[in-house]
């Protein structure tokens, strides 16, 4: 089962890495959209659905969290799983996500199988078999 | 607080062996040692925090492993980098050390990470290196830290 995916980071090697995280956890992707801040990424789903967004937290213009918020705030967005991957992981501040809306956390550093079984958590016929 | 101290040192040299054994495939070759001679050569990355505990994280590479740790990272033949791309997944790197260094350190604190950027080691002061030596060369890092 192929999902549309869009991946948010200021950092554009992130980004790929990322990216290339799901093919090697075999996580079948048709559409992988990208963008720098969360801003970005609300301008680009106007255009573009996505069955999925993963976002880091620290980034210029719009963090993480805002971007949370409003998709959350917005009736054609506010169903779209959105899964925190970042570097700040204090309790205080994974609770706070989690509250706000985000479906799951991946804490930086972490190992495809990771990606793999918090994704799969959430869409469990995503695997490839 | 510097990489003198041990409580310090030791979450510090955890975090760079996990970041680099689970996102670069790279182990360090022996044992990382304190030294406190400024590295010489190759490029250098900071990455400053705020919040229950400020205080920044210098990380610095030799060319010939910067060059391999970030082909590896993004799964390219060394010959296919840049500048850029070295110097982005540096900051990268640098970004993810401190990270993981700070949620050992500060488990239930309220910290912000300022994005990483790249300094010239005079910026890195005063500095106390942890050496890492790697397969084809070696890595250091430098930590400051005030708990508040």
């Amino acid at each position: 089962m192929h999902k549309r995916v869009m991946i948010v980071d200021d950092s554009p090697v992130m980004r790929s890495f990322v990216k290339r995280t799901l093919d090697i956890a075999g996580l079948e992707v048709s559409l992988c959209l990208e963008a720098g801040d969360g801003s970005e990424a609300l301008a680009r789903l106007g255009a573009d659905g996505v069955d999925l967004i993963l976002t880091d937290i620290n980034m210029p213009v719009m963090d993480g969290q805002m971007l949370i918020a409003a998709l959350k705030s917005d009736p054609r967005l506010s169903s779209i799983p959105v899964v925190v991957v970042s570097t700040d992981s204090t309790e205080q501040r994974v609770g706070e996500l989690l509250r706000l809306g985000a479906s799951g956390y991946i804490r930086k550093p972490f190992p495809p199988e990771k990606i793999c079984e918090a994704l799969c958590r959430i869409f469990p016929d995503w695997q490839e078999a | 607080m510097n990489l003198t101290q041990a409580p310090l040192r030791e979450p510090a040299i955890a975090a760079a062996v996990e970041v680099l054994d689970t996102m670069f495939f790279e182990l360090p070759v022996d044992s990382p040692q304190p030294c406190d001679r400024a590295p010489q050569d190759g490029l250098c990355a900071l990455v400053q925090f705020a919040g229950t505990a400020d205080g920044s994280l210098a990380v610095w590479l030799e060319q010939p492993p910067l060059l391999r740790l970030a082909a590896s990272f993004l799964g390219l033949e060394e010959g296919a980098m840049t500048e850029g791309m070295s110097a982005n997944v540096l900051c990268e790197l640098a970004n993810m050390i401190c990270g993981s260094t700070l949620s050992r350190l500060n488990p239930g604190g309220r910290i912000v990470i300022s994005p990483p950027r790249l300094v010239a080691l005079s910026e890195v002061s005063p500095a106390v290196w942890v050496r890492f030596p790697l397969e084809c060369g070696s890595l250091a890092i430098s930590l400051t830290y005030r708990g508040l």
